[in-house]
């Protein structure tokens, strides 16, 4: 990995960042019934690097350790290996460390049912936040603001909400309010744990444009985890895909999602549904759909490449040795074997339904 | 919450009552004394073990004591143990289960062990023990003992309540905004426990009526005190069962049983606001509920 980054050092310099992950690993110690314990590498070796007035959309499916990653960055976990830099500076341990961090990078829950105190009025969860952060504010001063940061996230009139418990709001509403605590805050970074996932797919549209909002007209960083590739085309500038606890493709987001370099993410973005497909391509593209495999286990992951299982493109040195990252230019890299070998244009040429069902075909033919 | 409380008739029931006492405690021996001039002390030798009659409401006991008076009287040291017992015994099972359940790790592993120490305790016999060690001592005592030795099993349920509440996502969203720990734990936490809590409350209090009704009864008590309890344990003494003096223990032992009825019927409205299964369907909306069954049966 080192040399990874003394490749990317020339470049790393000249944008600002905000917000890095370098090389962050988490290990969670799992204790069985019998004392024994498991070790679960839930993130290994991510990289993660948000700039000022940008979104990077993270992308994997369930288990892939987006979460942990994203409360790795906002502090919930320490990292096992690696370190989480803001401004160029090491983040420390001590707590003081740590709410100073907070007043720069805020998490936005996945679920807005539950992460509202349902005891409290909306006005109590934003008092509380400019209490924290904005101290010098007068009464008034917050009273103000409260209103200023309802308007922000449209919820209008103000004075309509402020008074309201979270149980009297839907769940769009509540999660602007809770993007609204977190920007009471005037963070740099927004990190949002899948956002939109519990939302009506009705109300989602209006929260990612509010979220792109905050990027264009606040200059604020965000990183936006999804597991839905839409949105992520929808709204970021650049997407990470991960899996199995590993970063396996970056870049520029029309770069990765017109011509992914990984067969996971081409995977991933032939599954989800695209209104412009004929129906007609629909048996031929989903034919091996059913036998697309599952993630693995993190316990106890597969050699080399993790995706060697379920990949119709694996080739020996796959299960073998763990891929080297391949820069292709404009700041997209991937993580296969395929391009080491100069197989890459195989990817752009077929499906991966279709290279499964024909990686079956020849296994059957050759058996 | 509170409206949707006091709707069950369980409540309502059960809250008269405990006002009735609470009214009883306070004012009572004062009306006693000016309304109808009797000192619950008094030893009137003209009047020794009369049933119920015009001068004396409910009668008098062996030492020519008016029992109504005593009864009263009895009240305001009854329901004082009990109040400050149930406070003293909830306070120490929040203070102690709820940052166990909390905090965790270490701190947990500290006030576990002794809530466990606690709640292993034979809690009657030590009771006994140290009140028997603080000799002729007040009816403050008493609560008091009785409260510090009656808080674990409180504080086991609080500990699981507030472990599972803590790692919840507004628990950690308010963290992450910079909240502090106590603050976490008393605006976050707490208030989601106030109705185990009050519900422990209740409980407590009849704890702490019925034991120091015991503690009375086993003659470890401030002879001079008069509480519900003295009052049993002296009739007791005096074989006013054997004798048939009914009009000198019934009432006091009545008193308990009510009290500890109206706390029973309290925690029902309690429980079923934690838990809306145990709720029954009012009557109002159980009646609409067959008209419109009938009707819509018709048409």
């Amino acid at each position: 990995m080192s040399t990874v980054l003394r490749d990317q050092a020339p470049e790393a310099d000249t944008p600002e960042y905000v917000l890095e992950a370098r090389d962050v690993s988490k290990h969670f110690t799992v204790r069985g019934p019998l004392g024994g314990t498991t070790v679960v590498r839930a993130v290994e070796d991510a990289t993660v690097r948000l700039r000022p007035g940008q979104i990077l959309a993270l992308v994997g499916e369930s288990g892939s350790g987006k979460t942990t990653l994203a409360r790795m960055l906002a502090r919930f976990h320490e990292p096992t290996r690696g370190e989480i830099v803001l401004r160029g500076e090491r983040v420390s341990g001590n707590r003081r460390a740590q709410r100073a961090y907070h007043s720069e990078v805020q998490l936005i829950f996945q679920d807005p049912f539950g992460s509202l105190n349902p005891l409290h009025r909306v006005r109590y969860n934003l008092d509380r936040a400019l209490c924290l952060h904005q101290p010098h504010l007068t009464a008034k001063g917050r009273e103000t603001r409260i209103a200023e940061l309802l308007e922000r996230v449209s919820l209008t009139p103000a004075a309509d909400y402020t008074t309201k418990f979270p149980h009297e709001l839907s769940g769009g509403q509540r999660q602007r309010v809770v993007i609204a605590r977190a920007l009471a805050v005037e963070p740099k970074v927004l990190l949002g744990d899948e956002p939109i996932s519990m939302l009506d797919v009705s109300i989602r549209l209006e929260m990612l444009n509010l979220l792109k909002g905050l990027r264009t007209e606040d200059g604020l960083a965000l990183l936006y985890i999804t597991h839905d590739i839409a949105s992520a085309r929808y709204l970021c500038d650049e997407i990470a895909v991960m899996y199995a606890g590993q970063m396996v493709e970056s870049g520029p987001k029309e770069d990765v999602i017109a011509s992914p370099q990984h067969p996971y993410t081409k995977l991933l973005i032939e599954s989800s549904p695209d209104p412009e497909r004929g129906v007609g391509d629909r048996d031929k593209l989903f034919a091996g759909a059913d036998e697309l495999g599952e993630p693995p286990s993190l316990i106890d992951p597969p050699t080399g490449c993790r995706f060697h299982p379920r990949c119709p493109f694996a080739m020996p040195e796959c299960a073998v040795e763990a891929p080297p990252r391949t820069e292709l230019g404009g700041g997209h890299w991937a993580k296969c074997w395929l391009h080491a070998k100069g197989r890459a244009g195989e990817l752009a040429g077929t499906t991966h339904a279709a290279a499964t069902v024909a990686r079956r075909e020849k296994l059957q033919g050759a058996s | 919450m509170s409206t949707a409380f006091l709707t069950s008739w369980k409540v309502r029931v059960g809250l008269g009552i405990l006002a009735f006492f609470c009214l009883l405690a306070v004012f009572g021996p004062w009306l006693v004394d000016s309304l109808l001039g009797l000192d619950p002390r008094e030893n009137d030798t003209a009047v020794i073990a009369q049933p119920p009659g015009a001068d004396h409401l409910l009668g008098t006991n062996q030492f020519g004591q008016d029992v109504l008076a005593q009864v009263v009287a009895g009240a305001r040291g009854s329901m004082y143990v009990g109040l400050l017992g149930a406070v003293v015994g909830t306070a120490m099972a929040i203070l102690i289960g709820v940052p166990a359940g909390y905090y965790g790790g270490k701190v947990d592993a500290g006030l576990n062990f002794l809530t466990n120490l606690f709640l292993v305790l034979p809690v009657l016999p030590l009771i006994l023990i140290v009140a028997g060690y603080l000799e002729g001592t007040g009816i403050t005592t008493i609560a008091l003992i009785i409260g510090f030795f009656g808080w674990s099993g409180g504080a086991r349920t609080l500990r699981a309540q507030a472990l599972s509440i803590a790692n919840r996502d507004f628990v950690r969203a308010m963290r992450m905004l910079g909240e502090r720990g106590r603050r976490l734990v008393f605006a976050e936490v707490l208030p989601h426990l106030t109705g185990l809590i009050a519900s422990m409350f209740l409980h407590a209090m009849i704890g702490a009526v019925m034991a120091e009704a015991g503690l009375a009864f086993l003659g470890i008590s401030d002879s001079s005190a008069i509480s519900w309890g003295t009052m049993i344990q002296s009739a007791q003494q005096q074989s006013a069962v054997l004798r048939g003096l009914w009009w000198w223990f019934v009432p006091p032992g009545l008193c308990i049983a009510l009290i500890g009825t109206a706390c029973a019927l309290v925690n029902f409205g309690v429980d079923e606001i934690a838990n809306p299964k145990l709720r029954v369907a009012r009557p109002v909306s159980a009646r609409r509920a067959k008209r419109l069954a009938r009707t819509g049966g018709g048409a």
